[in-house]
């Protein structure tokens, strides 16, 4: 990775009407689909935590991909801020849904039959079930990813772009993120759909940082086109 | 936000449109989903009796509005019942005609009694007050655990472990538990089915198009002209004609959505199974081969896991009782689940539950719970709890009696006699009363060594004998084991080598579900072991707790009475089912062994059980001897009469 990547980017330049349509219209969408379209399954909550982790995967692609663009103009930036917050949205929307209704809903049949959960009877709440199905490691990386991602989400909105300290910051979650999505690909590796987003998710990256190393920076970059 | 200056007022305007259609779409999705999350959560029963008599386990099939109007719709199929001026329950009609249980008041006398939380539900509740025993009303949609705003129709297990003894007349006493012999389950269901899937002429035909063309031939009209009975404009109109009340926007609405599915589903088993018979053939065992008080459960697997048609598959079973559980190491009549969890898993299964409903968002502690009470709750009458207590030959006469037998001191000298009988020809396989407790039974394998081994159906001669499974009986000829033997449909079926490992697999997250191909990401709380799933190969030496109540006899129900099955008298090769009355005397059912010559709708006796065809055989199990040693001995009938005895006693 050369020096540039990590040089501070140049100051924003507002979202234009179009950045916030190319970006919201996916978004609403997406997230409306995840919604809706879990009715056609036989388990609401269970699918509609599934879709809406789909969407921000979905959502996430194009900002993992433009973070290496972020001196190639206002566009390319604004763009990224606001696919990484649709993002971010999205997953809060997927956690949530875990969280409270997925786990949440089976905590009192759990109290009861904590056996076949795998817990103790004394030990049952929704974190113990959610550490039980996913491994401590695992739940608390995704916690900590997720708190990283929002303070991106808020450094990218109201953060000093000359900081160097801020750039390297937008790398480590853009890696935290990416890693986060890619194994939870592998890891429900079973289900093609899940499987042909991770492996669609590894490709747009690489594209990007590819088309990156041939593609020099133009010589203006704060343009708000 | 400020505009780019190269943007113009068309793409602009395109942007704005953009943007306001989606946010209208993502505002009505989450709309949705919050009214969704505001419908009423379901009722968790505290106490186990209440989930078993009115728990959802998750085989809702019809919405309450739609199940309301049957009646006026299809009375041919579903004919109008009265309501009990006293109690306000349902009687007669479709009830009666398909051997549900009618209510008959919060204050019947029920075996066991009905506990606290149970009686309530049945004082404050118009709904099971008013519907027959076990059905149960929630608002999930049908296989998901997902709320509707439109209240759906299901059984409980008492919905067929529930029946009336010695009779369905007044003085009958309703016992949770029991098998309900009169039920016509799939003879309900086709009938469902039909109402889904009957047709008529659309509206504005003219008389002329719509008369038939013949004697014999209906009326020339095309797919086109033609519409589905029940429409939402049917049921609406069957609301209006029977003064009930309308269904508001959000109910209409998840009608709708059912009733477009349920369309779609029937018309799938059409091209599966075939229209559904009409109500006489359903009376015929050509067209219900079932018949009353009896199950086809490798069929429905065979539909859910395969999409089989599955009609080589004979495998019909009595519903059974299930009372003291815990004696069952191995459930079901061919011992082939080993978890009570998972045999109501699976019965709940077969009966329209789905992945996602048993699951922990959905109903799997009522399933639990239901399993938990038939094991370590519930428990059978006795011959004294059912009829009135005198009706003994002759009183007891304890004299001779170990002080510590508390059993024989409430036995008459001839069931003495038949324990005597009993304890040497049956406890080897069936274990025992404990005599210092009635109330348990005694199956100790060290003094009991076959009981709770599998009688192999399948030929067991045709494998090396050193190669016989440990639960096998060990039976040392061909001759023996053919003399006991029974009908072996239920476990030689076609697909009865695949259908454990599949069973298994069903609710284990490691494998793909059958209908979305997704896994489930869940821990699934009434998945099981592979090792706790088999095809046993024969039916298992099970315990006799409640004997009488479990008539008629063997798995599939092919001998009425237990003085028949014990070769006192001659098996009949025919005989009639339907509301038999009991038998005391022989302990079982009263069954005409021939048929009159017509046989009406409301006849209480209309289904004629042939003991010839595949799965109806009632032939093995000639023990202690078989007929024709019976006939041959006076001391052998003597023994058996005085054994007869002694197992009303269980």
């Amino acid at each position: 990775m050369s020096a540039e990547f990590l040089a501070p980017p140049p100051n924003r330049a507002p979202v234009t009407l179009v950045q916030f349509t190319w970006t919201f219209v996916p978004f609403a969408l997406l997230v409306a689909t995840a919604l809706i379209y879990a009715e056609l399954s036989q388990n609401l909550r269970l699918f509609r935590t599934i879709y809406l982790i789909r969407a921000s995967l979905v959502l996430s692609a194009p900002a993992l991909a433009l973070l290496p663009f972020l001196h190639h103009g206002a566009a390319a930036r604004n763009l990224w801020r606001l696919f990484w917050t649709f993002g971010l949205l999205a997953h809060l929307a997927h956690l949530a849904y875990a969280v409270f209704f997925v786990f949440g809903d089976q905590v009192d049949t759990a109290r009861i039959h904590s056996d076949l959960y795998g817990l103790s009877k004394d030990n049952v709440s929704i974190y113990s079930m959610i550490v039980e199905q996913q491994t401590a490691p695992v739940v608390w990386g995704n916690i900590a990813a997720t708190v990283v991602w929002l303070v991106d989400v808020l450094l990218g909105w109201f953060g000093n772009y000359e900081s160097r300290k801020v750039a390297i910051f937008h790398w480590f979650t853009w890696l935290a993120v990416l890693v986060a999505f890619l194994i939870s690909t592998v890891y429900f590796y079973k289900n093609p759909v899940s499987y042909n987003l991770g492996i669609g998710l590894a490709a747009v990256v690489a594209l990007g940082l590819v088309v990156r190393l041939f593609w020099r920076a133009p010589a203006s970059n704060t343009s708000a086109n | 936000m400020n505009p780019a200056p190269r943007t113009s007022g068309l793409a602009r305007l395109v942007c704005w449109l953009a943007i306001c259609l989606s946010f209208l779409t993502l505002a009505g999705a989450i709309t949705l989903a919050v009214y969704e999350h505001s419908l009423p959560k379901p009722t968790w029963f505290q106490s186990n009796q209440a989930v078993f008599v009115a728990g959802n386990i998750g085989t809702e099939f019809i919405p309450l509005p739609v199940l309301e109007v049957l009646p006026k719709i299809f009375p041919e199929r579903f004919p109008p019942t009265e309501e009990d001026k006293v109690t306000g329950a349902l009687k007669g009609g479709w009830i009666a005609r398909y051997g549900f249980l009618e209510r008959r008041g919060a204050d019947e006398p029920t075996f066991p009694r009905s506990e606290s939380e149970l009686a309530g539900l049945l004082k404050s509740s118009e709904l099971h007050r008013k519907f027959p025993v076990g059905f149960t009303f929630s608002n999930y949609r049908p296989f998901t655990p997902d709320p509707s705003p439109v209240t759906f129709v299901g059984l409980a297990c008492a919905g067929c472990h529930s029946n009336r003894m010695p009779n369905w007349g007044p003085g009958g006493k309703l016992i949770y538990g029991a098998g309900n012999t009169r039920l016509d389950l799939i003879g309900f269901f086709e009938s469902f089915r039909a109402t889904l899937l009957e047709k008529e002429p659309i509206p504005g035909l003219t008389a002329n198009q719509t008369k038939n063309y013949s004697l014999i031939e209906g009326p020339d009209l095309t797919p086109q002209q033609q519409q589905y009975r029940l429409t939402m404009a049917s049921i609406a109109q069957a609301r209006v004609d029977l003064k009930l009340p309308p269904m508001n926007f959000a109910e209409e609405k998840m009608v709708a959505v059912w009733l477009s599915g349920a369309h779609a589903a029937a018309e799938r088993t059409a091209v599966r199974d075939d229209l559904p018979a009409d109500m006489s053939q359903l009376m015929t065992p050509e067209y219900n081969p079932v018949g009353p008080g009896r199950t086809e459960p490798f069929v429905t697997l065979d539909h859910e896991m395969f999409d089989l048609p599955a009609k080589h598959n004979f495998g019909y079973s009595k519903i059974p009782a299930v009372f003291r559980e815990k004696y069952r190491e191995w459930a079901q009549f061919d011992g082939s689940v080993k978890f009570p969890r998972t045999r109501s898993g699976l019965a709940a299964m077969t009966a329209g539950g789905s992945v996602d409903n048993l699951s922990g968002l959905g109903v799997a502690r009522n399933i639990l719970a239901a399993a938990t009470y038939t094991v370590d709750d519930l428990v059978g009458p006795t011959w004294n709890d059912i009829f009135p207590p005198g009706s003994k030959p002759t009183t007891p006469s304890p004299s001779d009696l170990d002080p510590t037998d508390r059993e024989g001191i409430a036995l008459t000298s001839r069931q003495r006699e038949g324990r005597a009988v009993y304890r040497k020809q049956c406890a080897s396989c069936h274990g025992q009363p404990d005599p210092t407790d009635p109330a348990r039974w005694q199956t100790d394998t060290a003094k009991f060594p076959e009981f709770g081994k599998i009688v192999p159906t399948v030929d067991p001669f045709q494998f090396d004998t050193s190669k016989w499974p440990d639960y096998w009986y060990k039976f040392r000829t061909r001759d023996e084991w053919q003399k006991q033997t029974v009908d072996p449909e239920r476990v030689v079926f076609r697909d009865g080598s695949r259908i454990p490992f599949v069973l298994f697999t069903y609710f284990d997250r490691a494998y793909p579900q059958k209908i979305t191909g997704e896994y489930f990401p869940l821990q699934h709380p009434l998945a099981t072991d592979r090792q706790h799933i088999r095809n046993s190969g024969g039916y298992i030496n099970g315990p006799l707790d409640s004997l009488f109540v479990r008539a008629p006899y063997l798995h599939n129900a092919s001998i009425p009475t237990l003085e028949q099955l014990l070769n006192l008298q001659d098996r009949p090769a025919t005989f009639l089912r339907g509301l038999n009355d009991y038998d005391r005397d022989a302990v079982g059912l009263k069954a005409p062994t021939t048929a009159p010559e017509t046989i009406k709708l409301d006849d209480p006796l209309f289904w004629l059980f042939d003991t010839r065809p595949k799965g109806n055989h009632n032939t093995g199990h000639n023990y202690p001897w078989t007929r024709e040693e019976m006939k041959a001995s006076s001391d052998f009938q003597a023994q058996t009469r005085a054994l007869l005895e002694y197992l009303k006693t269980f």
